[in-house]
């Protein structure tokens, strides 16, 4: 249908709607590249995308039968008809994807025991669909277990080809029932189960873990006061009032929204009735506040589209206690946790850090050492080194002086601008950012199809690629063709470049990491395990993103990938986590508790040179990669932009649509670039309602020029 | 800063290709009506300023850009609106049957309270005229919204459209005490840049 009149013949073609691959599009479309974007899945964003519990119910399925899956042979006769003289065709893979070891594990009960369940008609549906897949997918569970540890050792042989292998497992151990989505299991064993659990928690009344309760402390709360106006009460509201919508069941959350306490006991199907509310990242990253991405967001306006909320802390693991690092000058002046000599170092230290090129001749002995070695001869207290180390250069002890100055420095260059810590965390997910861009690049023309993609590259003479052939059978031509690189076929990759990949684990817990009574945005470092060479890295994240419902929160673990995800994470889950194994936890132990988790290994392909065999005019790009933050895909989309139109302006700003309207003649046509900021002024002003006049000016005193550390 | 508004809303329109979104946008927007093309490369959304019970309330239209050719809305679009205009061409069933899709869609994305409301377009077109007035007013008993046939092309019902749905979306806002949240209300914030020659950047909280 609407087939009929897409045109045929673009500029660029771009394959994968990653963040790269987005970028590239926006900023193609914005200087009038005519641009077709495809994507295979049908949603936005490919390895980097944002889910909803229900979505992602649908994902994990998605990759399980993909993994099951085999290529169906390419006969490229079927496509003669559509080639001129002289071109072939280049197959690109259609089930392959960068994803593996996908394993999703419940350990709560199915749905409360004592009350007589009345589904809303989505959960239904999602109940219904589901039921009938799973028992296939726990029958395989044994072999595919096998097929997965194969995988690995091919990986290990690294020249093999990469096959995923996706795993739903049930686990039955000690009292915590592990089942996966189906309704049709039986419930004795995990109502036993969950009386265990219930003993356990009951004990378990938050006994919170020692956070340095300080001024700088309080300073810090005033001042996400005052930017974060009146959350607590708004966010309330709006969940009564969909609780109502809702209908039936959830009634806890609502009936305790004061006493964070209490730790609510969740099933299966109360939280699946939230389905809505969650928004679970494949691929969390943070943005640096003076970061790459956050310009660019800024100069394209792109910034119009997404919303952000500051990480409130930095957690550290010190001592078998998670406690509070401080990092703004307010932090460290007000912390109890460090002593006066102790904070005049740090002081002195971090001021250092911020123009420590200019004083070479303190470090120069030390650039290729250790930076805990230059840490101690710098006389720091072991905390402070620790601090140092670990949670603000974000190292462990083998990485050199150099690069951990460098990583102090590039943390405390992003304090100070936005909030308290140097990190943004994009509101309903880092997943939605891609979409910003895909929303910029058709507001410029760009055209937009999921559920599509190419089948094969159709290549004319000087090895130059003329177009594709999409999964409909169409012929498309372009002159570029910019590509995830995980959707490319092995003739296409260069050989290194499946030997990396990045382990992840999708945690929702019952409570936070190190419970205060706000909503925190949590980032956190542990130590590398067995194997890797970098930190594991910890998200946590509050209701206050809209990643879950409130009294839940989401734990994301990263690192590189060394075995599976589920070996790979297990020693920080051991360590942030209650042990699920155990009978009875003990009484004492006020961590929190999984209720639900997801682990996966995505290819990492950010560390390699893609396109050392692609043709000329087909880029591949790579995908989101383990790191932290978003400067590996910037940089990358700028490169390949910058490749195919040298000397083209790297998304300028939109035109402000206030400059091109008709207005009632109430109003003069703001000519000026502060749209955002009069909409957002104002309009906080009177949405916010006319009792509480909270978030005017909220930014004063928050954001300070420069960094306040220079 | 003297206001220039009371109120801000942030207003999407959906529906199927063809069926006269933009149209509508441009008539309640500019009072004009193009009926051959209307270049919307480049504005992402349009704005316009009215007056409800002595209070001024902006209107933020946004178009779909495009994305709905192919379902391909992003998720995105839909965070942060506040009331949705649902539009169908009466000329054509296709449309109108798909306002179910899309309203399927809104339930998955967007806030759960936003308002919404249908709109049948092109009924200066009865020649052609596939569905009937009742069917689209059945629809709406149905999901409980509101309903209007409108014409962007003769200037008929667009006005009223938009000031019923801002004024239930006022309505709806008033109702709630304290300061509470419209639908939209996210509380994130925005990154803005500063107009001040410093470098300074700032934070704005936004309710879009």
């Amino acid at each position: 249908m609407a087939d009929d009149d897409l045109p045929r013949e673009y500029d660029a073609i771009v394959l994968g709607t990653g963040l790269t691959e987005c970028v590239i599009a926006a900023a193609l479309a914005r200087i009038g590249f005519r641009v077709l974007h495809l994507d295979r899945n049908d949603y936005y964003s490919s390895e980097w995308a944002v889910f909803n519990f229900d979505g992602m119910q649908r994902w994990i399925k998605q990759e399980q039968t993909r993994a099951l899956e085999k290529e169906a042979p390419f006969s490229s006769e079927l496509y003669q008809e559509l080639l001129e003289d002289g071109e072939v065709l280049i197959p690109l893979p259609q089930h392959g994807t960068g994803t593996s070891n996908v394993v999703e594990k419940v350990f709560m009960k199915e749905a409360p025991a004592d009350i007589v369940e009345v589904e809303d008609k989505t959960s239904k549906l999602s109940l219904a669909s589901e039921a009938a897949p799973n028992i296939t997918s726990q029958e395989t569970t044994e072999s595919s277990e096998i097929d997965s540890q194969n995988v690995d050792n091919l990986l290990q042989d690294s020249d093999k080809r990469f096959e995923e292998s996706v795993v739903s497992e049930t686990v039955s151990q000690g009292d915590h029932s592990t089942q996966s989505q189906g309704k049709d299991q039986p419930l004795t064993e995990s109502e036993e189960q969950s009386e265990n659990a219930k003993i356990g928690q009951e004990k378990n009344e938050e006994n919170s873990v020692d956070v340095a309760e300080s001024t700088g402390k309080v300073e810090e709360q005033q001042k996400s006061d005052k930017t974060e106006p009146n959350y607590d009460n708004v966010e309330f509201v709006v969940q009564e009032s969909d609780h109502k919508a809702q209908g039936a069941g959830v009634k806890v959350a609502e009936k305790e929204p004061k006493k964070p306490d209490k730790v609510r006991e969740w099933t299966l199907s109360e939280l699946k009735k939230e389905w809505r509310r969650f928004n679970l990242d494949l691929a969390p990253k943070m943005l640096y506040s003076r970061g790459s991405l956050v310009e660019l967001l800024i100069s394209s306006d792109i910034a119009k589209y997404c919303e952000f909320k500051t990480v409130t802390r930095i957690l550290t693991h010190l001592n078998g206690k998670v406690e509070q690092v401080p990092c703004s000058r307010a932090d460290v002046f007000g912390s109890k946790a460090v002593t006066m000599v102790e904070k005049r170092m740090l002081m002195k230290f971090l001021t250092f850090c911020m123009e420590y090129e200019k004083h070479a001749e303190d470090y120069q002995e030390y650039q290729e050492k250790p930076y805990t070695e230059f840490l101690k001869s710098k006389k720091l207290s072991a905390t402070v080194q620790h601090y140092i180390c670990q949670a603000i250069a974000m190292s462990t002890d083998k990485t050199n002086t150099i690069e951990g100055l460098r990583r102090t420095k590039r943390f405390l260059q992003s304090i100070g601008r936005y909030g308290n810590t140097p990190f943004l965390w994009p509101l309903y997910g880092s997943g939605e950012l891609p979409q910003c861009f895909c929303r910029m690049c058709a507001v410029f023309g760009g055209t937009y199809i999921l559920r599509r993609t190419a089948r094969a590259l159709i290549m004319g003479k000087d090895n130059k690629c003329v177009g594709i052939i999409d999964t409909e059978g169409l012929r498309m031509k372009c002159n570029w063709v910019i590509m995830e690189g995980g959707l490319a076929s092995e003739a296409l990759l260069p050989e290194n470049s499946r030997n990396r990949k990045s382990s992840r684990g999708i945690y929702i817990t019952d409570k936070s990491l190190c419970t205060d009574d706000q909503d925190q945005i949590t980032l956190m470092h542990l130590p590398p395990a067995n194997g890797q060479t970098d930190p594991i890295t910890v998200m946590e994240l509050s209701p206050a993103t809209y990643a879950c419902p409130k009294g839940l929160h989401v734990v994301h673990l990263t690192c590189q990938g060394c075995n599976s995800a589920e070996e790979d994470l297990k020693p920080a889950e051991d360590l942030l986590f209650k042990p699920v194994e155990q009978v009875e936890p003990e009484p004492t132990d006020t961590r929190p508790r999984v209720l639900w988790s997801l682990h996966l290994n995505q290819m990492d392909n950010t560390g390699c040179d893609l396109n050392e065999k692609t043709p000329e005019n087909v880029v591949l790009v790579a995908g989101p990669g383990a790191s932290l933050d978003f400067e590996h895909s910037i940089l990358e989309a700028r490169q390949v932009f910058e490749k195919i139109c040298p000397g083209e302006e790297f998304l300028p700003k939109a035109p402000n649509p206030e400059d091109i309207i008709f207005d009632d003649g109430q109003e003069a046509a703001n000519g000026d670039s502060g749209f955002e900021a009069d909409v957002n002024d104002e309009g906080a002003d009177q949405e916010e309602g006319h009792s509480q006049d909270t978030d005017s000016e909220v930014d004063a005193g928050v954001a300070e020029e420069g960094s306040e550390w220079s | 800063m003297a206001k220039t508004y009371d109120y801000l809303f942030k207003l999407l329109l959906i529906g199927d290709s063809g069926v006269g979104k933009t149209c509508v946008l441009f008539r309640f927007s500019e009072d004009a009506f193009n009926s051959t093309f209307i270049s919307t490369i480049g504005i992402d959304f349009k704005i316009r300023t009215i007056e409800l019970d002595g209070k001024k309330i902006k209107l933020q239209i946004w178009d779909t850009a495009g994305q709905e050719r192919f379902r391909t809305i992003t998720t995105a679009y839909y965070r942060g609106a506040m009331g949705i205009m649902l539009v169908y061409d009466i000329t054509n069933q296709k449309s109108f049957e798909n306002i179910r899709n899309w309203i399927r869609n809104i339930e998955e994305h967007a806030s759960q309270d936003v308002e919404k409301m249908v709109l049948g377009n092109k009924c200066d077109m009865n020649d052609r005229r596939q569905v009937s007035e009742d069917k689209g007013k059945q629809l709406a008993i149905e999901y409980g919204i509101k309903f209007m046939e409108t014409s962007a092309k003769n200037s008929i019902n667009v006005e009223n459209a938009f000031f019923t749905l801002a004024r239930d979306i006022k309505a709806k806002m008033d109702r709630k005490l304290e300061s509470s949240s419209p639908s939209g209300k996210s509380g994130g914030q925005k990154l803005v840049k500063e107009e001040k020659p410093s470098d300074k950047r700032r934070w704005r909280c936004v309710i879009l």
